[in-house]
């Protein structure tokens, strides 16, 4: 008995048990972030430091130049202003109708209900790039079942709008889509169904159930998705080049800066790599930070209104 | 005559409630029927059609399966590699899983710092994203200053140098473990920045299948007398055992869809450097069939293990 304690104790909270998991997590942490401490070093140097074959991390002649180059001609707060109103709109939506897919393949019995499930899985098998051309011209001349052509419409040119995007997280076929989807199943299968009875006893539709009951208690998974859906549209290159290559987004930033570098500066390949570095640094810092914030929404703790097992 | 107009009633109501459950996949099934089906055709008819593109847009030949019979027996390496990143996925899929289930049960304990080092296991989701990696092509610089430092800067890379692994592996073998499980093992060290980076998104999954347990569980298998070991294996593991499902699933999917492997990098290759399209959605379709297939036997596997609390 006392023995069994004491290992527990080891194992949950005890001192060795922290400062290994501490150590753990420091090691595994520095894998993952080693190469961008390079970047961020970078970041900072100036030629004279890049030639400097003493200078190591720490530069000697520190300058923000490099990201003043990026903001300038990279045209960052404009993509950055884009990339945020894209990403925002296509998360919500998806987060959303994810959700609502994935509830209904979890709680409703009805005909079709696998079929359709297996279907949503299919579409994160089916990568986005063997599909690029059929999309595009899907598109390009936009039309359902023919119906524009025939009332004198004529199929719509959608592309180089938001429309496309936007369409596509409506109806959850955005990037992974079906993964939110699985998810979202997966969670509201593990919800007690004596929750749905016992809203259906006090008078709630299931929509209303839905909302009031079952959209709370998903706080977790939602959050999770949404940040994900987020993350993923922030740097993605293949939708915005598919559907928008007029527009300015975050990661054309990296082609357009590394084309002026090599042009204007000399020494074309080491500026080009620098400015690479930097605009890259600056994509992913500020979903860095959008996850710190909302990461501590994450909070274990959260009760599942009385009803557990 | 009560229970048969219980049983009317209820029949009459789960009917009702399926129509709700249509209501709530609506959004879904329309862009289904009407964007994806279309799309997914379309792709399709390209395989079977030799495809020539002009300035006013593209036209279609009808060939048959003449692009399939090139990407199965006269390709040069597409078969070969197929079934050896298979091989490959089946070995480095459990890693995943085990070691993000791990990484997310520490993730979830409390700590200080806990908020920054989930951010840092969050990078890899934007790593493998491919922006960084974009950037990472043609970085003359960065791999000048390589040679200092143990791990390469080079995102896509293994952990090479500085690490002597030949330590471990005399150590192993010197335990009699069998050479198969010492080369498993040995390549899962080597290749601990791929399992890192492979595995942000079933981390972020299972972390927040982690929240949604309520500590009251714990406390009260605490006081019938669990220790953490136990009620891991007994609470934990049953609760999260749907998003272990999903995990396992994303996993297989991701390894062979993500855009650096060497299968989706010969189909782009094929459809924009040789512009042979028909081929290129040809083997896109085969390999397509293939993932398919593997991923309804390891969802039969694993469907075995799940357990979902509405069972009745």
């Amino acid at each position: 008995m006392k023995e069994s304690k004491l290992k527990n104790k080891l194992f949950t909270s005890g001192t060795l048990w922290v400062i290994f998991r501490f150590i753990l997590l420091l090691g595994l942490s520095y894998v993952i972030i080693s190469p961008f401490l390079k970047k961020i070093a970078m970041m900072f140097m100036s030629p004279a430091d890049l030639r400097n074959p003493t200078v190591w991390m720490v530069p000697q002649e520190p300058t923000l130049d490099n990201i003043r180059r990026v903001i300038e001609y990279g045209d960052y707060v404009p993509a950055f202003i884009n990339s945020l109103i894209i990403a925002l709109l296509c998360a919500v939506l998806q987060t959303f109708t994810c959700c609502m897919a994935g509830y209904g393949f979890a709680k409703f019995k009805f005909k079709g209900n696998i079929i359709f499930f297996i279907l949503a899985v299919f579409t994160i098998v089916v990568p986005p790039q063997t599909l690029s051309l059929a999309l595009y011209t899907k598109f390009r001349y936009f039309d359902i079942f023919g119906i524009l052509s025939l009332t004198g419409i004529g199929p719509i040119k959608l592309v180089e709008t938001v429309l496309p995007s936007t369409i596509l997280s409506a109806t959850a076929l955005g990037l992974k889509n079906g993964l939110y989807i699985f998810v979202m199943r997966q969670f509201f299968k593990g919800v007690p169904n004596e929750l749905n009875e016992a809203s259906f006893v006090d008078g709630c539709n299931p929509i209303k159930t839905f909302f009031k009951i079952m959209f709370p208690i998903a706080k977790p998974m939602l959050i999770s998705i949404f940040l994900l859906s987020f993350a993923w549209q922030w740097t993605d290159t293949f939708y915005s080049g598919l559907f928008n290559r007029s527009m300015l987004v975050l990661p054309t930033i990296l082609t357009k800066v590394t084309a002026i570098a090599t042009e204007s500066i000399s020494n074309g390949t080491m500026m080009s790599s620098v400015m690479q570095n930097t605009a890259v640094i600056m994509i992913i810092i500020p979903i860095f930070i959008f996850y710190l914030i909302f990461q501590r929404k994450l909070i274990q703790g959260i009760e599942r209104s009385g009803i557990v097992g | 005559m009560k229970t048969k107009s219980k049983l009317k009633r209820k029949s009459s109501l789960t009917e009702k409630n399926g129509l709700y459950g249509w209501f709530f996949i609506a959004p879904f099934v329309i862009g289904l029927i009407l964007i994806y089906f279309p799309v997914i055709i379309n792709s399709f008819r390209f395989s079977l059609n030799d495809i020539t593109m002009s300035p006013e847009g593209y036209s279609l030949k009808y060939v048959g399966l003449k692009s399939y019979k090139y990407a199965l027996f006269t390709h040069a390496t597409f078969v070969r590699e197929t079934v050896s990143l298979i091989g490959e996925l089946l070995l480095q899929s459990p890693a995943i899983i085990i070691f993000s289930l791990f990484i997310s049960v520490l993730l979830n304990q409390k700590m200080p710092a806990r908020g920054l080092f989930r951010g840092i296991f969050f990078l890899p989701v934007i790593i493998a994203t491919g922006v960084v990696l974009k950037a990472d092509m043609s970085n003359a610089m960065l791999e000048s200053m390589n040679g200092s430092t143990g791990i390469e800067t080079n995102t896509t890379t293994t952990v090479a140098g500085g690490f002597d692994i030949s330590n471990i592996r005399a150590m192993l073998e010197n335990m009699y473990i069998s050479s198969g499980v010492v080369d498993y093992i040995v390549s899962l060290v080597n290749n601990i920045y791929s399992v890192l980076n492979y595995s942000g998104v079933q981390i972020i999954l299972f972390l927040s299948g982690l929240q949604s347990i309520s500590p009251s569980v714990y406390e009260s298998a605490k006081v019938e007398g669990a220790n953490g070991w136990e009620s891991f294996w007994k609470i934990t593991v049953p609760i999260l055992s749907p998003i272990i499902l999903v995990n396992t699933i994303y996993t297989v999917i991701d390894g062979f869809t993500r855009s650096d492997n060497p299968i989706m990098a010969l189909i782009d290759d094929v459809a924009y450097n040789k512009m042979n399209y028909s081929a290129s959605s040809a083997m896109a379709w085969l390999y397509l069939a293939m993932v398919v297939l593997i991923l309804g036997a390891v969802a039969l596997i694993s469907r075995r293990f799940t357990q979902y609390q509405d069972r009745d």
